[in-house]
C-alpha cells in the first residue's frame, strides 16, 4: 500500500491506496489535487522516508507522499 | 452592546505544543454580539477576538461569556466544556504529529528530538541547519567555518492556520514541513525565510 500524509490541525490525515486499484488511486489523486489547489507543497519520499523530492503532480507509483501547507516567511 | 466578563478566576493559556499554563484574570472585556463563548488573544498588549473561535499560537488565551448568559450559569459551563474538549483535541493532534515526525527522522535526529526537541538537518545543497521547537525563528544555520555557533536564526515555516479545519498545525508538523523543504529545496526555503537574528546564509545557494 502507498500512503498520502496530509499535515493539518489534527496532526495529519492519512490516505492509503493500492496502485493497482483505480478507485483508491483516484481517491488519493483527488485529495492531492484539493490540497495542491490550496498551495500545499508535496514531497515524494523514498522507502527509508528521510530523503525526498518535490512533486507537483500526483504520482500513483510513489510509496509515500507527504503534503505540507506552503512555507511562509515569518 | 453586551458586556463580556471572564468566566473563571483564572484563565488558561494553550500553547501550540499542547501544554497549558494558568494565569489570574484581571481583565474585563467589552464587545461581542451574542451569548456564545468567545476567545481572545493578547497581541502586543491589545486583546482581540480570536478568528473562528480558534486558539492563537503562542498567545495568551482567555474566555469570556455574555453577562446575561453568565448570570444563568449556562455560558460559563459551556465555555468550560469547550476549553477541556479543545485541550484534548490539541493534545491528540500533537501526539499524532509527533509520531509522524519521529517516523521520518533518522536515528540520530530522533534521539536529538527526544532529548531537547531539536535536530540537525543537511539541506539539499549542503547547508547545515538546526530545527528547534515552535515556528517563529526556530531554524538556525551554521557557517562551516565556525560550526560551533549558529550564524543566524531564520524564520520560514508551513502556514500555521489550517483554513480547512479551523485550527493550527502542531509544532511537530511545523518541524516536519521545514525538514522536508530543506532537504528537497534548500534554495526555495532560503528565498522564503526572513532573518530574525545573525546573518543570512551566503552559502551554498545564494544565487
Amino acid at each position: 500500500m502507498s500512503t498520502l500524509t496530509i499535515l493539518d490541525h489534527t496532526g495529519d490525515k492519512t490516505i492509503e491506496w493500492n496502485p493497482r486499484n483505480p478507485d483508491e488511486v483516484n481517491k488519493a489523486r483527488l485529495a492531492f489535487a484539493q490540497r495542491k489547489a490550496k498551495g500545499h507543497l508535496a514531497y515524494r519520499l523514498d522507502a527509508d522516508g528521510n530523503q525526498g523530492a518535490v512533486i507537483r503532480e500526483f504520482d500513483p507509483t510513489a510509496r509515500r507522499i507527504v503534503m505540507s501547507p506552503q512555507t511562509v516567511g515569518g | 452592546m453586551p458586556s463580556w466578563l471572564p468566566i473563571h478566576s483564572t484563565a488558561t493559556t494553550i500553547w501550540s505544543n499542547g501544554t497549558t499554563a494558568t494565569y489570574p484574570i484581571t481583565l474585563t472585556l467589552t464587545g461581542g454580539t451574542g451569548s456564545a463563548t468567545s476567545y481572545y488573544y493578547l497581541d502586543n498588549g491589545t486583546w482581540s477576538l480570536s478568528p473562528a473561535q480558534g486558539y492563537w499560537p503562542n498567545r495568551e488565551l482567555r474566555m469570556g461569556v455574555d453577562v446575561a448568559a453568565s448570570n444563568h450559569g449556562v455560558g460559563g459551563f459551556r465555555g468550560f466544556q469547550e476549553d477541556a474538549e479543545r485541550r484534548r483535541a490539541i493534545t491528540a493532534a500533537v501526539d499524532r504529529a509527533t509520531a509522524t515526525l519521529l517516523g521520518l527522522l533518522n536515528e540520530e535526529q530522533r534521539a536529538s528530538y527526544e532529548r531537547d526537541r531539536t535536530f540537525l538537518v543537511v539541506g539539499s545543497h549542503g547547508g547545515l541547519y538546526q530545527i528547534g521547537p515552535g515556528s517563529m525563528g526556530n531554524v538556525e544555520w551554521f557557517d562551516p567555518t565556525h560550526p560551533d555557533v549558529a550564524a543566524g536564526r531564520l524564520c520560514a515555516h508551513p502556514q500555521r492556520w489550517d483554513d480547512e479545519g479551523g485550527g493550527i498545525l502542531p509544532d511537530p508538523d511545523i518541524a516536519l514541513g521545514q525538514l522536508l523543504h530543506l532537504v528537497t529545496d534548500e534554495p526555495g526555503f532560503l528565498r522564503t525565510a526572513n532573518v530574525h537574528a545573525g546573518r543570512a546564509p551566503r552559502y551554498p545557494v545564494a544565487a
